[in-house]
């Protein structure tokens, strides 16, 4: 006796989907790419592709780091309040009467994601508080403090080295530096859940947190790591948009948490935890990235989109969820 | 010839790979107490499962008052009169003795139809009081102690109109005191004419409350007698059967020198300045009853639960207490009694999950090596048997025993020398035990220790060179091999 | 009978120290009432003008939105659940105000009921909202959290969408003043103007909340499946239509609060409640009602929601008498919610201690 309440017998073996995730979204991409082409000359023009790719970029590095801490079951809101506050730092420092200059202001706006990031994650590893709520005060906190920042004004920037990381295009190969930036983070997430130790903790972890902590792995501190990852890629996002945007105002990426979430769930990283994949947050943000930059191209406004959102991000989960349970 | 009051015939029911209980019976009057007793993995939790509707037997009838009733949910016993008192009590913590007993139907005003407060504590105190128990109703249950949790839980089953309780390893939390308070519970309940069955290992408690008694062992039933014509030694040999088991290894090492020393551990509340040792090749069995604390000294060691005081030494060196990494670090591995919440990642594979605890060396650097993670692998898979597809299968799909064995690849894996098992063959099939005894035994050969946790008399006493007495946070005997008996166990075990 | 109940509250305050008394005390109120005290102490004492009439209708009138809000917040965490769109829900039932009570004008119905008439369709709205979340969440049986989020998304979205398709949105504002004065009249008349109306909406709907969660089945069946989902399912609650209504009800809360709204601003902007649900969870929180489900009552929030009134002004005049920017409030605001929660989880952990049992 002493068996839990509720221990159910062991399962028969269980069916794979032969089809791998991924695939599909990246069918479904290249599918929707090709409609839009359609539908609309302007889509497929160099420079809406670029510019698209531009923005994918930056919420692409924030959903790649997000995608680690989602895998362990976590969450984080307050992506977009961090990259408020570094572009109105960046921006402020900028404008001081002794101006910091541009390759001092690069360092700064990355190391302001340490903080950010070691706050909620002390919070919530150390206090164990749900971790939606405690972003939701970081959020606040960090888009608070750019308000004071800048007393609710934009404040311009028209400096080389941020300029430089927002908007040159490499000539020849024509691709924008935040793609390259993008490219790089992504490859450095990839191998590191896909190959490294500290990748195959981060499983673990999701998979079954009690197990993980039971082998010798140390949750607290893995997750704890997880989102100060978080906060600077929030913080490098942050910083690359304000050379793009050559300004600092605090209502920088307002209700990009809602995408960015969107995008990671998309790629097939559940909300318990546990499953995930870069390249699946991959095919997300193109496809999220795609979808919104098609619809603006053929005439839906933002509003609409904010709707589609919602609903869009329902869906997901909702299919997700009966595959799910198709399987048993 | 009364009817009795409940009556399972002939039940049966399977799981994959293990038979759990076949053409069991058993036959409860009113007004009677009948104690239900048998070895872990005997039966007892599944028959009273099904006895509750969480599962559906796939043969035999369950009878009540002679008719025959078959349920769904949970909810078609409860609506025939059948509560449960489980282990884990299922009270609102946050919500106070009135509103528990009376959850959904608190009484009302006649006529504004809101809740008459003052009724409701009026009627709540009678109903303490007709149980002879002095609790005010006004108190929030999550104040109260497990005993009177405990009592509350049988006020409720009393007031929705029980005729039949069961109640499983009611006494396990309690003392000396709280217990005869049960039992003048119980044996009032049974003067009103309900059915009590109480499942328990403490025999000498069986023998105080129950009027009649059935054994279980194997899934089968192997008798039911008078409590009064009944003897424990006669009790015992029916719930062990007369020949032990012949499948457990010759223990013939002779134990080396002292690897492990445990001093004073304790834990505030649980456990009281434990202290014993654990030498080279020896395997210590650590036997007690549920409440005895033997789990939360396993824990303990293990460094999952925090310490209030004590220190561990293994090799003469004192260990870093505190987490499991730390544990890992001194060379001390842990076995956990349940697999699918603590042993394993079930949506993982077979390779992640036998590597869990050694990730770090696994490669140099940060990267993990991949080919050298395969080697290790299929070794210990062919090593401890593990019968799997492939490598990367999901250990979801694998049999009980297999998943086990993976659990115990990864200890291994992690090349600790003490090892810290938690009823290491609970629940799996007997081929799977065999292979789980033999790797215990190669252990022990290659000098390390073994302190195991098992309520399987059988097992402890053909496997543990010594075996430790636990009761109430206690250690309170100890025996060698060759003068352990289950009596004496059962007896040091029930102090 | 061994072991007496440990009465946790019953023991005298002197014998126990600040952090006793907020981990273990039955209810948040005391201290509360405490940090209330304090604050308003320190903002009189910071500023010129605090203790003037003026702060008092200046508080009591920003007040009410969350206040209202508050209460459907309340019953959702009871229960056990999460509702993060209560902001989106407030700003399209803002935005759907106007354009009813343009329409209702151009029907020509009279002055006199148009208010009514308005608050029935917020309330239409908010429940139709609402019900949506719930159905989802106890049908479908997707998170709490990831509904409600979508459909922040949704209504907000919506509420733009509408804001720009009809012209009236964009300039109008609304100056009928029977329907204006339904938010802004003082009593007992417009000459001695001392309480807003607004504040007796919120005693009235406070006052029946918590009779209802005191004093009816429902509430207590509420309090029974936010304590123990399995146990209230066991005694026979229907819990997936307890949740439901939970839904409905901080739907229902949010759209009121959204006519409440446009009444005091005159104009219902697309923008209306952003960012309200971190308010209303902060005040929620704050005042005792626990995340986990089960525990927790209304006049711990309403003091809240008063204390974060004071916190809002008193930074308002801060602002006047040392000028500290007011952009501080938002930082405030996020912290207060982070200690709100920190404090509810080591309550929790407080009493899960208590529960340590030997195996």
């Amino acid at each position: 006796m002493g068996d839990a309440l509720h221990a159910a017998p062991d399962h028969g073996p269980k069916k794979r989907s032969p089809v791998s995730t991924t695939l599909i979204l990246f069918i479904v991409l290249a599918v929707m790419v090709a409609a839009f082409s359609v539908l609309s000359r302007d889509f497929s023009s160099f420079l809406n592709i670029s510019t698209m790719l531009t923005n994918i970029s930056f919420s692409g590095i924030v959903a790649g780091a997000l995608t680690l801490v989602m895998i362990t079951g976590g969450l984080d809101i307050s992506v977009g309040g961090n990259i408020a506050l570094t572009s109105c730092l960046v921006a402020y420092l900028y404008n001081l009467p002794h101006p910091v200059p541009g390759w001092a202001l690069v360092p700064i706006a990355l190391a302001l994601g340490a903080p950010i990031g070691t706050f909620n994650g002390l919070f919530i590893t150390r206090l164990d508080l749900n971790p939606i709520i405690t972003t939701l005060g970081t959020m606040a906190v960090t888009r608070g403090l750019g308000y004071v920042l800048t007393k609710s004004r934009s404040i311009l920037i028209m400096e080389d080295v941020t300029g430089f990381i927002g908007r040159t295009v490499i000539p020849g190969i024509q691709i924008p530096i935040p793609l390259v930036l993008f490219l790089l983070v992504f490859i450095a997430l990839f191998w590191l859940l896909a190959r490294s130790k500290f990748g195959r903790k981060v499983y673990c972890i999701g998979a079954n947190q009690a197990a993980a902590r039971a082998s010798g792995i140390r949750v607290k501190r893995v997750k704890f790591l997880l989102y100060l990852m978080s906060g600077v890629a929030a913080s490098l996002s942050g910083l690359i948009l304000t050379g793009q945007t050559a300004v600092g105002m605090p209502q920088q990426a307002d209700g990009m948490e809602l995408d960015v979430i969107t995008a990671v769930l998309l790629g097939g990283t559940a909300l318990s935890g546990g499953k995930g994949t870069i390249m699946g947050t991959l095919a997300g943000v193109l496809i999220l990235g795609v979808l919104y930059n098609g619809f603006t191209m053929i005439g839906f406004r933002y509003v609409h989109i904010r709707v589609f959102q919602g609903i869009l991000l329902i869906l997901i989960v909702a299919l997700y969820e009966m595959r799910e349970k198709k399987r048993f | 010839m009364d009817q009795p009051l409940l009556e399972m015939r002939g039940i049966s029911k399977q799981f994959p790979g293990v038979q759990a209980l076949s053409d069991v019976s058993i036959d409860l009057g009113a007004g009677e107490v009948l104690g239900l007793v048998g070895e872990n993995g005997a039966g007892k939790s599944t028959l009273i499962k099904i006895l509750a509707g969480d599962y559906r037997a796939d043969q035999g009838d369950i009878l009540i008052d002679g008719r025959k009733v078959s349920f769904q949910s949970p909810s078609d016993a409860a609506g025939k009169g059948i509560r449960f008192i489980y282990q884990e009590l299922i009270t609102l913590d946050t919500l106070t003795v009135t509103e528990n007993l009376f959850v959904g139907h608190l009484p009302r005003r006649r006529w504004s139809g809101m809740i008459d407060w003052r009724a409701a504590h009026d009627q709540a105190r009678d109903v303490l009081r007709g149980m002879k128990i002095d609790i005010d109703p006004r108190t929030v249950v999550g104040d109260l102690s497990v005993h009177q949790k405990q009592v509350l839980e049988i006020a409720k089953a009393v007031n929705k109109k029980a005729t039949i309780l069961v109640m499983d390893e009611p006494t396990a939390a309690l003392g000396e005191e709280d217990t005869r308070s049960l039992f003048t519970i119980i044996r009032g309940l049974a003067g009103q004419g309900v059915g009590v069955i109480h499942i328990s290992h403490r025999l000498k408690e069986v023998f105080e409350i129950t009027d009649r008694v059935t054994v279980l062992r194997d899934g089968r039933k192997i008798d039911t007698v008078k409590t009064a014509d009944a003897t424990m030694t006669q009790l015992i040999s029916l719930m062990v059967g007369r020949k032990l088991e012949e499948f457990y290894p010759k223990r013939s090492i002779p134990p080396g020198e002292t690897l492990m020393e445990v001093r004073d551990l304790t834990v505030n509340g649980i456990l009281d300045h434990v202290s014993f040792t654990l030498r080279r090749g020896e395997i210590v069995g650590l036997f007690g009853l549920l409440g005895s604390g033997r789990m939360n000294l396993l824990r303990a060691l293990y460094g999952l639960d925090s310490v209030d005081g004590g220190s561990i030494l293994i090799d003469g060196t004192p260990c870093v207490m505190g987490a499991p990494s730390a544990a890992l670090g001194s060379g001390i591995g842990y076995m956990p009694i349940d697999r699918k919440l603590e042993g394993l990642a079930l949506p993982l594979s077979v390779s992640a999950n036998i590597t869990m605890a050694h990730i770090d060396h696994i490669g140099s650097g940060p990267v993990l090596n991949r080919k050298l993670e395969q080697e290790k692998v299929e070794r210990w898979v062919k090593d401890v048997s593990i019968r799997t597809p492939a490598i990367t299968t999901e250990v979801n799909s694998l049999s009980g025993g297999n998943q086990q064995k993976i659990v115990l690849a990864k200890l291994l894996e992690t090349g600790s020398r003490v090892f810290l098992m938690n009823e290491p063959t609970r629940g799996i099939d007997v081929g799977s035990k065999v292979d789980i005894y033999q790797m215990m035994e190669m252990l022990c050969e290659k000098g390390a220790g073994i302190v195991m946790v098992s309520s399987e008399l059988p097992e402890m006493l053909s496997m543990a060179d010594r075996i430790l007495v636990i009761a109430k946070g206690r250690l309170t005997a100890e025996f060698a091999r060759h003068e352990a008996t289950q009596e004496k166990l059962l007896q040091a075990a029930a102090q | 009978m061994s072991g007496t109940p440990a009465a946790g509250g019953h023991e005298r305050l002197s014998r126990r120290g600040i952090g006793d008394v907020l981990l273990y005390g039955k209810s948040m109120v005391p201290a509360l009432g405490l940090l209330l005290a304090i604050l308003v102490l320190f903002f009189g004492f910071m500023t010129k003008n605090f203790f003037t009439l003026g702060t008092f209708k200046a508080i009591f009138s920003n007040i009410p939105v969350i206040a209202v809000v508050s209460i459907g917040m309340t019953f959702v965490l009871l229960a056990g659940g999460l509702d993060l769109s209560v902001g989106s829900i407030l700003g399209f039932t803002a935005v759907n105000v106007v354009l009813f009570h343009d329409w209702f004008v151009k029907l020509g119905i009279p002055a006199v009921w148009l208010p009514w008439l308005v608050i029935l369709c917020s309330l239409g709205i908010g429940i139709a909202l609402g019900a949506i979340n719930g159905l989802i969440i106890t049908r479908i049986g997707i998170n709490p959290v990831i509904t409600t989020l979508g459909m922040l998304a949704l209504a907000r979205g919506m509420a733009s969408w509408f804001a720009l398709g009809f012209e009236i949105l964009k300039t109008g504002r609304i100056t009928d003043p029977v329907f204006l004065n339904m938010a802004r009249a003082y009593l007992p008349d417009a000459k001695t103007a001392i309480v807003p109306i607004t504040l007796v909406y919120v005693i009235v709907l406070y006052v029946v909340a918590i009779m209802v969660l005191r004093y009816s089945r429902y509430g207590r069946n509420l309090f029974a499946v936010g304590s123990n989902e399995y146990a209230a399912r066991l005694a026979g609650i229907n819990v997936r239509r307890v949740k439901f209504s939970t839904y409905v009800i901080s739907g229902a809360s949010a759209g009121l609060a959204g006519a409440i709204l446009v009444a005091q601003l005159s104009l219902g902007r697309d923008d209306a409640g952003l960012g309200l649900e971190m308010d209303v969870i902060t005040a929620v929180v704050l005042g005792g009602v626990s995340m986990a489900g089960g525990k927790g009552s209304l006049y711990g929030v309403i003091i809240a929601v008063i204390i974060l009134g004071v916190i809002r002004n008193g930074m308002v005049q801060l602002q006047a008498a040392i000028g500290l920017s007011y952009y501080w409030r938002d930082v405030v605001k996020g912290l207060i919610l982070i200690l709100a929660i920190a404090i509810d989880a080591a309550r929790i952990m407080a009493t899960k201690r208590r529960q340590v049992v030997r195996q």
